[in-house]
């Protein structure tokens, strides 16, 4: 954060990028459950494979979430 | 696998919950879902859960509030994006079980329920522990948590449901008749009437008409008919008290009752049917009333199925602080007085004494005490004369030879006072003017066994 401070003194920003950041930590959170569901469910041969392809759309989706804040994230800090 | 146990899981962030609830789901536990802070207290007012895992930020304090209030033994797992040390210090205050950063791992949020939800189950086990010895020690107004007491109430428990007679026996002021009391509050007939006839206090020649009825003109005075207390108790109890006071001649009629569940008013020609569980009691030795003629051998044999002996208040050592702290709870209270308890003369007198009036006794001595005392605490002279002076607390118990040592004087004093408080250390370190942690240290020291009501002197 110190870094971003120093070349972004704008508050506004500051506070997008902090948002941006705490999402970023939520769904990355959010992944790692996910990826922990299928561990478990493959390594005790229960997983339904319904479930599974949801599970996996359901990463894709915070995945490809991820990709546009991180994005956003790059914008703001290369702005002047 | 966890089935029955309900976790509700409170966050904004989709993935979270859905997530967790995919993994908690899979071990067996029965998950719910709220999005924000009005949709988790609606389904913690619907439902009690066994552990709550919620976003700080969607107003967790205040969930954390809900779900103690509903259940204390809810265990609550605070979650946060934006943690703090203040945060995690309130929430914990406010009784959360753990307080948690995002993002965590998997394992982490795991392992942390395991042990909320073991924490969970140990309260709720231990509420209902406390709750089962509360309820043990103070039985119906039984009071008394000694082996002998036990026996008791495992006793009433046992036969209440049952129509088995039973013989209540046992000195006068021992608690015969909350025994009786206990069975029948705890028996089907619970609704029905309790009938309670104290032999003793009828004259003889009325206790007849008075149990059995009569019909009009069967004597004279017979002006009207009049049932009598045995059809009172149909579908009820009935409670014979001092039954061996009981006219010898009134016994075989009594008895034909209980074998034909029929009776027969003064005066009537029909019998009329009547359905009682019957419970006597006696101050009595039974043997002793046989042999004397007091009771009939074959009415003893049908009433006594079932006999309870209470021990008379001197061999409840072990229940006397219990009973004394109890009864001066209870008159304090009633009598809306602000006293600190005993002194610990006071309290040595009463423990001396060998209350020949049992507990009935006791409870007219601390309930006249409490009335009387003057000062902040009861002080032997606010005890009876009786009692205050003359008790044997004045004798001298011990024994002590010239070429006794000080550690074997001390093992003396402290072997004797268990013995009178039969094994309850914290009397008889009231009694020692000790702490109990002193105490403890003192029989280890001795190498003293302490059994409730009885006392093995060790090595």
């Amino acid at each position: 954060m110190s870094k971003i401070e120093s070349k972004n003194p704008d508050p506004e920003a500051e506070a997008v990028l902090s948002q941006l950041l705490h999402d970023f930590k939520n769904q990355l959170g959010g992944l790692k459950l996910y990826a922990a569901f299928l561990r478990k469910s493959l390594t005790e041969n229960s997983l339904d494979v319904n479930e599974g392809i949801e599970v996996c759309d359901k990463i894709i989706h915070q995945l490809n979430l991820m990709s546009e804040r991180a994005k956003c994230s790059t914008r703001l800090i290369k702005s002047p | 696998m966890n089935n029955g146990i309900t976790i509700l899981i409170i966050d904004d962030e989709d993935s979270y919950t859905d997530a967790l609830r995919r993994l908690f789901g899979a071990d067996g536990y029965e998950v719910q879902l709220a999005n924000n802070l009005t949709e988790g207290l609606g389904k913690i007012a619907q439902k009690v859960f066994d552990l709550v895992i919620t976003d700080l930020s969607l107003g967790g304090l205040d969930i954390l509030r809900a779900a103690k209030a509903k259940k204390q033994e809810t265990e609550v797992i605070i979650i946060t994006g934006y943690g703090s040390i203040a945060q995690a210090v309130e929430a914990t205050k406010a009784g959360a079980f753990y307080f948690i950063e995002k993002p965590f791992e998997p394992e982490q949020i795991f392992l942390i329920t395991e042990k909320a939800l073991e924490r969970s189950r140990l309260i709720a086990e231990s509420v209902k522990l406390r709750e089962h010895f509360t309820k043990r020690q103070q039985y119906y107004d039984l009071i008394g948590s000694s082996k002998a007491m036990q026996t008791i109430y495992e006793t009433i428990e046992h036969i209440a449901k049952t129509d088995a007679n039973v013989l209540i026996v046992g000195d006068s002021g021992t608690g015969k008749e909350l025994i009786a009391n206990a069975i029948h509050f705890n028996s089907r007939r619970s609704e029905r009437d309790f009938v309670k006839v104290n032999c003793a206090a009828l004259p003889k020649d009325l206790i007849e008409s008075e149990l059995f009825g009569y019909v009009k003109g069967s004597f004279t005075g017979a002006g009207q008919d009049r049932i009598g207390l045995i059809a009172q108790a149909d579908k009820g109890s009935l409670l014979l008290d001092e039954l061996a006071e009981m006219p010898i001649d009134l016994q075989p009629k009594l008895l034909r009752v209980l074998e034909e569940r029929r009776f027969r008013r003064v005066g009537d020609s029909q019998s009329r049917e009547v359905d009682f569980r019957l419970i006597c009691s006696t101050n009595r030795l039974p043997h002793e009333a046989l042999q004397n003629g007091l009771l009939r051998e074959d009415l003893y044999y049908r009433i006594s199925t079932i006999t309870i002996n209470v021990p008379p208040l001197r061999e409840r050592g072990e229940d006397l602080q219990l009973l004394i702290e109890e009864l001066f709870r209870r008159f304090c209270e009633r009598y809306e007085r602000q006293l600190q308890g005993f002194s610990q003369t006071a309290y040595q007198r009463l423990f001396a004494y060998h209350w020949p009036g049992n507990v009935r006794e006791l409870q007219n001595i601390i309930e006249r005490a409490v009335l009387l005392s003057k000062g902040p605490r009861i002080e032997a002279q606010d005890l009876p004369m009786g009692i205050s002076h003359n008790s044997k607390y004045e004798d001298p118990l011990i024994f002590i030879p010239a070429n006794m040592t000080w550690n074997e004087i001390e093992r003396a004093v402290l072997t004797t006072t268990l013995e009178r408080t039969g094994g309850n250390k914290k009397a008889a370190a009231q009694l020692l003017g000790m702490q109990r942690s002193r105490l403890y240290n003192k029989l280890g020291k001795y190498k003293i066994e302490v059994e409730r009501q009885s006392l093995r002197r060790g090595l």
